[in-house]
Parts: structure tokens; sequence; C-alpha cells
């Protein structure tokens, strides 16, 4: 009887020390919970605010990743604080009373088990009451596992942060460092389209066609960047993606042009000059095959048949800085053989198939010339966008040392480069500047400083004509304070040079002038 | 005696009880604690609300001797405790005897204690401490169980004389009681003004009342229900750190010790009652108001504002936390 009597009271011993414990397991959990749930609604707050301010400072903000690195820290938190976190057993009997209106059953039976209450009469009553009670409530249970409101305010406001984040995109306060990179997105979508107009055109002279293709995905890339509401980060990544393609487009001519058989010795990417002067030895090869054809189908002299068969030879050993491709060499071969033989038809048709050959070969190169400079102006308003519009010009944007150099001043060679109205340095000097009738300092040639100089205007706009051909226009930023205007070269209207270059292709030209034709491309293309 | 027979019992005399009183449910077991914690009980009301007729059948229920002192101005303490008297035995021979006062009772309903004179009052204060009085050829000791119920009339203030504070400090609870409600009333009238009069039965006998408070005595009460209790008197005083906001502003002194006293077995025996075997914070809150109310004394701004000593009560409760543990629950 009394061993049965002991055995019940460890059981209900037993019965209450288990429901503490579990409950103490619980309210662990449940602090926990709370106190990451402070932690993630914190870290949501800040990224919340900082949202906000982007709508005044530009500043790149992946904000969904950092709502969700919010949360995985606050789930962290928990993790760290439920491992080392231990509820004395006396509080969270008082927990389960203060939830439960147990009436102090539990902690009262805690403190009698142990041992901090005088044993009374009652003791072992006080245990068998509490035990009796938790089977009946389940204490523990009373306290849930799951997190707390904190942490669902968390994932709420994570969840609001990032609604806000997406519906401020590209929202900026007035008068704001934002407004001006929302500004400068815009200007630079302008920029781009006019830049896919340009390309599409040039591609469209040349048979380029993987240029064509891209001159439309430039051209929505610009339209994009003014219609959309674009953040900084999101309108160069647009920027940086479309590039890629470009590149990926690129290399593929490459790849298309050395399998043809060219295999060019120069480094990849090639610079566009180097690709212009291997367009315009193409284009005087070209010019060459298809005037050598002609003049043999007119029964030529005896002595201009030797002309003729010694400029076949002289094309077929590579020309006379080995400029003729390998393909060319070939067929000016066989035409030699052929015109050698007596065969003029044969002679000719080897060198139209020859000529056709290198006008494949001068599109693969007028496509990789017009997608590298596609990827330099992309790179280009990449990095005006980068630093918000202002500030000096970064170092990819900066003209080529090589394009500002004087090399000569033949048509279709100027060119316009933007720059800073209140930059201080001084531009470089012009191609035809000197002491010579006609030519000055640019000082002397503007004159005097007009009035005009002197008023207040945000912006100075200046338009010209560039030659015959296409009108260039670009839009000078600065203030209008006194101080010379001038314009940095850079690289021509590829529309006017591609207009002057067909139109140098398809001209006859007198063998006299023809090594001053030369000289001048030559001078072209070693001044770029 | 168990618990389980304690709250049988304590059920059964509360159920005669109300065969009787009509309503009252609150006083009648705070009545019933102060007896069963071995205390006494101070009843406030006007005229007719039936106070007597409540110990009367307290009376009656526990089968215990009873007797009524009616307080007025020109009693003396012999009129209470009693005096010697002169007797002559068979022999002629004469000799002082102590003749007993009706302070010699089981159950002594102080009436309207408030009419006697202060020297009056302060012979009760023997009997309710020490459960003894002193006379020639004595002490004589009071047969337990003792209890001592004063009722006072709290708006007829010519010729009376307040208690003094040590004399009140010795209830262990002050009880307010309030007129009936609209059906009480009828309740009341149905039953006094018929032919039969409720008549209440024996609930209990003086060794079972004896056993009953040795068991509350028993009753455990956590550290933190202690704490509670202490907490309470602690804040019922103005220049302590932790005193209650109205506490502060209106009380003179607060609770002595006895207050804390009263309200730990107050809430023992509460707990009993409701068939647990543990006091718990809702039992020290529960009898805190008749635990603490007279043992509030005001000073000036409160007797002249005539602040409620229950309003400063409530203050205190609404403002010291129950237990300091309770915030672990997120």
């Amino acid at each position: 009887m009394a061993a049965s009597i002991e055995n019940r009271g460890v059981l209900e011993r037993n019965e209450v020390l288990d429901a503490v414990a579990g409950a103490c397991r619980r309210l662990a959990a449940r602090r926990a919970w709370f106190w990451s749930g402070r932690v993630a609604l914190s870290w949501i707050l800040v990224v919340l605010a900082l949202v906000l301010a982007r709508t005044v400072i530009p500043f790149t903000l992946p904000y969904a990743l950092l709502c969700g690195l919010g949360l995985a820290v606050g789930l962290f938190t928990f993790l760290l604080l439920f491992a080392f976190w231990r509820v004395p057993p006396l509080a969270a009997a008082q927990v389960l009373d203060h939830r439960l209106a147990g009436h102090d059953r539990m902690a009262t039976a805690v403190e009698v088990l142990a041992g901090t209450l005088p044993p009374t009469v009652l003791s072992s009553a006080v245990v068998a009451d509490a035990a009796r009670w938790s089977a009946v409530r389940s204490p523990a249970r009373s306290i849930g596992w799951l997190p707390g409101r904190p942490m669902w305010a968390a994932v709420g406001l994570a969840a609001f942060t990032v609604a806000v984040g997406w519906l401020l995109t590209g929202v900026s306060v007035p008068g704001t460092p934002a407004r001006q990179v929302a500004q400068t997105i815009r200007q630079e979508g302008r920029r781009i389209e006019r830049t896919a107009d340009a390309m599409d055109s040039q591609a469209r002279l040349d048979r380029a066609r993987a240029s064509r293709r891209m001159a439309g995905s430039l051209r929505r890339l610009g339209e994009d960047l003014q219609r959309e509401r674009l953040d900084r980060f999101g309108a160069l990544s647009r920027i940086e993606s479309l590039g890629r393609e470009i590149e990926a487009a690129r290399r593929q001519v490459r790849a298309r042009r050395e399998r043809s058989g060219e295999r060019p010795a120069t480094p990849d990417p090639l610079l566009p000059q180097e690709l212009f002067r291997q367009r315009a030895a193409l284009d005087r090869t070209i010019r060459q095959f298809q005037e050598i054809a002609e003049r043999l189908a007119q029964n030529p002299s005896p002595e201009e048949r030797r002309s003729l068969m010694r400029q076949l030879e002289a094309l077929s050993e590579g020309g006379r800085e080995g400029e003729v491709p390998t393909h060319g060499r070939e067929q000016a071969a066989a035409a030699r053989r052929q015109a050698a033989a007596g065969n003029a038809a044969g002679a000719r048709q080897a060198l139209r198939q020859g000529a056709v050959d290198l006008e494949e070969l001068r599109a693969m190169l007028a496509d990789e010339e017009g997608l590298t400079q596609a990827q330099r102006d992309l790179r280009r308003s990449a990095d005006r966008i980068a630093r918000g519009g202002s500030g000096a010009p970064t170092q990819s944007e900066a003209p080529p040392q090589a394009a500002v150099q004087p090399g000569g001043a033949a048509p279709g060679r100027r060119q316009l480069q933007e720059g800073e109205g209140a930059s201080e340095q001084e531009p470089p000097p012009g191609p035809n500047q000197g002491t010579a009738a006609g030519q000055g300092a640019v000082q002397d040639r503007l004159g005097e400083r007009t009035p005009r100089l002197e008023g207040e205007r945000p912006q100075t706009r200046i338009s010209g004509m560039q030659g015959e051909g296409r009108a260039a226009t670009s839009d000078m930023l600065g203030p209008g304070r006194q101080g010379q205007v001038r314009a940095a070269p850079r690289p021509a209207s590829r529309a006017v040079r591609a207009e002057a270059d067909s139109y140098m292709s398809r001209m006859r030209i007198p063998p006299e002038y023809r090594e001053i034709v030369r000289r001048y491309f030559e001078a072209l293309a070693g001044s770029r | 005696m168990d618990a389980a027979t304690f709250r049988t019992t304590f059920a059964a005399i509360r159920r005669e009880i109300q065969r009787v009183i009509v309503g009252h449910e609150t006083l009648i077991e705070h009545v019933l604690y102060a007896m069963f914690a071995n205390g006494h009980v101070l009843l406030e009301g006007v005229p007719g609300l039936g106070k007597t007729l409540l110990v009367k059948t307290l009376a009656q229920c526990l089968d215990l001797r009873y007797s009524r002192i009616q307080f007025t101005p020109d009693m003396m303490p012999a009129d209470i405790i009693g005096t010697n008297v002169v007797v002559q035995d068979a022999d002629g021979r004469r000799y002082f005897q102590f003749q007993r006062g009706p302070i010699f009772s089981q159950i002594v309903l102080a009436d309207e204690i408030n009419r006697a004179t202060p020297k009056t009052q302060s012979a009760l204060l023997e009997a309710m401490q020490e459960r003894t009085v002193t006379a020639p050829g004595g002490p004589y000791a009071l047969e337990e169980p003792f209890l001592v119920l004063a009722t006072q009339n709290p708006i007829e203030m010519e010729g009376t004389y307040p208690l003094p504070e040590a004399q009140i400090d010795r209830f262990m609870f002050k009880l307010k009681v309030e007129p009936p409600t609209l059906t009480e009333l009828l309740e009341i009238m149905d039953r006094t003004a018929g032919s039969a009069q409720p008549a209440p039965s024996v609930a209990a006998a003086a060794s079972e009342i004896k056993a009953m408070q040795a068991l509350a005595r028993e009753v455990p009460a956590a550290d933190h229900v202690r704490l509670l209790a202490a907490r309470l008197v602690r804040a019922t005083h103005a220049g302590d750190e932790a005193a209650g906001s109205l506490a502060r502003r209106y009380v003179r002194y607060g609770s002595s010790p006895r207050g804390a006293q009263a309200l730990l077995l107050g809430a023992r025996v509460r707990a009993l009652a409701e068939g647990r075997v543990n006091a718990s914070i809702e039992d020290i809150q529960a009898v805190a108001p008749g635990a603490l109310r007279h043992r509030l004394i005001l000073n000036f701004e409160g007797e002249a504002e005539g602040v409620d000593p229950d309003e400063v009560v409530r203050s205190i409760l609404a403002e010291v936390p129950p237990t300091p543990a309770a915030s672990w629950g997120p």
C-alpha cells in the first residue's frame, strides 16, 4: 500500500516535471521567435528606409534580396537563441499558470518539488493537484512553436518593402541626385536610340546582317530606357545584358571571318580603326578586281595587257603591302593564268568571283566594326549612367588618344565629341590648326567673345552640318557661363563615312590619282 | 481533515447561511474566510442591511456559543470582560468571584462598536489578539474558536468614537455591507414577510472548525504569491519606492504587517474554499480590499477630498504587477 502511494507520488512528480520541461522548450522557442522577429523587423525597416531614400539619393539596392536576407538573419537568430536559451522551470510554470488560469498550481508544485517551500501536510496534494491539472489541460501545448507576431510582422513588412521598392523604382524627388540619374537614363536612352538608327542605316549600306539585327535590339533598349521606370541598377543591367549579346554576335562574326580563310593576326577585339583599315584595303582590292575585269573586257592593247598582267601578278602576291586576302590572291592568280592563256572571259570570271568573295569578307568586317562601335557606345552610356550624369568623364568615356591626335583632316574624318562646357582642359589641336593661310588657332577663328555667353543658360546646344550627308547633332551639357565652346573629336558619323566610302568604291579612279587616293585612305586610317 | 472535506464543509456552512441571508455572497464568503483564518471582522453598513442577522445565523450554523454586545457610550470595560462580584457560600463566607462577561463566547457580536468610548473599545484588544482576558484571578483563556464580528454605522457620526488604529488593525477584514439589489430585496420580502421563517441547521461543530483553521495554515503559497502580498503592503506606504500613485498622494500611514498576514491567511482559506490546495495570486487579489482598506490612514488631502480607501487599494492592485515572470510569455 505504501509502495503504491509512493509510486503514485513519483508518477505525479514526473508528470509535473515533464509538463514544465515541455513548457520550457516551447517557451524558449517562443522567446527566440520573439527576438528573432524583432531582429528581422529592424533589418527590414532599415531596408524600407533605404528604399525610400533611393528616391533622393541614387544607389543600387537589391531590396528584395536584402529583405530575404533579413528574414534569413531572423531565422538564424532564432536557431541561435533556441539552441542556447534556457528558461528556468519556475518561470515556465508561472507562465503556464498565467496563460491557462492555473491559479499558480504549477509554480507552487515546482517549488514544492524543488524544496523551496517547507513541506506541509498538503505538499503531496499540491503535486497531485498540479499533475491532474496538467493531464487535463496539457499546458505545454498552450505555448505554440510557431513564430510570434514580430516574425509575422517582419514577413509582412518584407512583402510591403518589396512592393514599395517595385512601385518606387525609377521614382525620384525633383531636384535631387536621383532625379538627375533618371534624366541621365532617359538621355542615354535617346542617345542609344540614335546610335541604333545610325547603326541600322550603316548596316543596310554595308549589308552587315548581324549589325542590323543588333540595331533592333539596341533601339528597343533605347526606347525602354526612355519609357520604363528604371533605376540605375536596372538600366545598367539591361545595358550589360545587351552588351553581352553584342559581344557574342561579334565573336560569331569574327569566327565566321576566320572560317572563311581570313585569319587576322590582330588581337581580338580589333580596334575600329584597325577594322576600318582592313575594310579600306578590301575596298581597294575589290575595285582593282572590278577595274581589271572591265579592262579585260575592252580588248586591251598589248601594252595595257602587260600592265594588267603585272597588276594581277602583284595582286596574286598579296598586293604592295600584303593587304590582299588569301582568297583574293588565289582568284587573282587564277585570273592571271587564264589571261596568260588568252582566256579573257575566264579571267574576268575569276576576278568577279574574287570580288564577290571579298565583298562578303568586307561585309563581315563592317559587321564587326559596327558591333564594336555599338559596344563602345553602350559602355559610354553605362559610364554616364553610373556616375549619374555628373562628374568627370570616366576612362572608357574619354576618347581614345589615337582618335584625338592630329593625323589629317580628310573629309569624313572630322569627329565631334561631347564634353563638359565648363571643362578647363584645352581641346587638342585641330587638324587644320597652324599658321598658314586658312589655318589658325581656335580662338583666332572664334574671334571675340560675344555678350550672349555671359547670360544664364542651363544648356548650350550645338547643331551643325558635317559636309555632305546626314546631319550630326550633339547636345552639349553644361552651364552657359563664359568660356570656350569646344568640341573634342569623336568618331565621325558612320553614315557620312559609309557614304563617302561607298562613293569612292563606285567611282572609277583614274590611274594617276590612285596613289593620291591610296594615301588619302592610308592617312585616314593611320590617324584614327 | 483534508482539502476536500474543508471545501464540502465550507460550502455547507455557506449554503446554510444563504438560506437565511439573501445576497451578500462575497460578504458571507469573506466572513467565513476570516473565521477559518482565525481572524476578526469589522462590518460597516447602514442599519437594516442584515449585519446582526448574519452573525446570528453564523453562530446558529456552527453551533457555537454566541453573545451580542450592544455598545453604548456609557458602557464600561467590565461590561464586556466581566467583573468580580461578592459571592456567599453555604457556610456564609463571602468571597470575590469573577463573573465572566459576554466576551467569553465563541462568536461575539460587537454591535455599533464605535458608540462606546475608546476605553471600552480597548477592552477587546487583548481578547482579539491574545485570545485571553486579564482580570482579577486571571488571566482567562477564551475558548476556541473565537470570532469577533463588530459592526459600525458609517453615517451617524454624532456621539460616536472612531476606533483607534490599534483596535482597527486587529480586525482581519473590514467588510462593507452593501444595500440589496432589487431582486434580492424581493427575495428578502418573500422570506421574511411570510409565515414560515427559514431556520439554518448546524453545518459544522467547533472541533471541525478548529481542524479547518489548522488545515488552512498548511496551504502552501509559492514565493511569488507571498511576494505579491508583501509588495501590496509595501505599496500602501506613501514613502516607499514601490508606492502606488494614489497611495503616494493620499495615504499618511500604510498597512501594518498584520495586513500582509491577513492577505496570506485569507488567500489560503479562499484557495481551500475554491477546491485548491495552494494559494494563488488571484486569492491575494480577491481578499486585498477587505484586508487593506481599514489599514490605510489617509492624510489631510485624502480626507479633504473624500478619497475612498477602496480606490487606493484598487489602484495599488492595478499598479503592482502580479509576478515578475509573467513577462516570459511573449
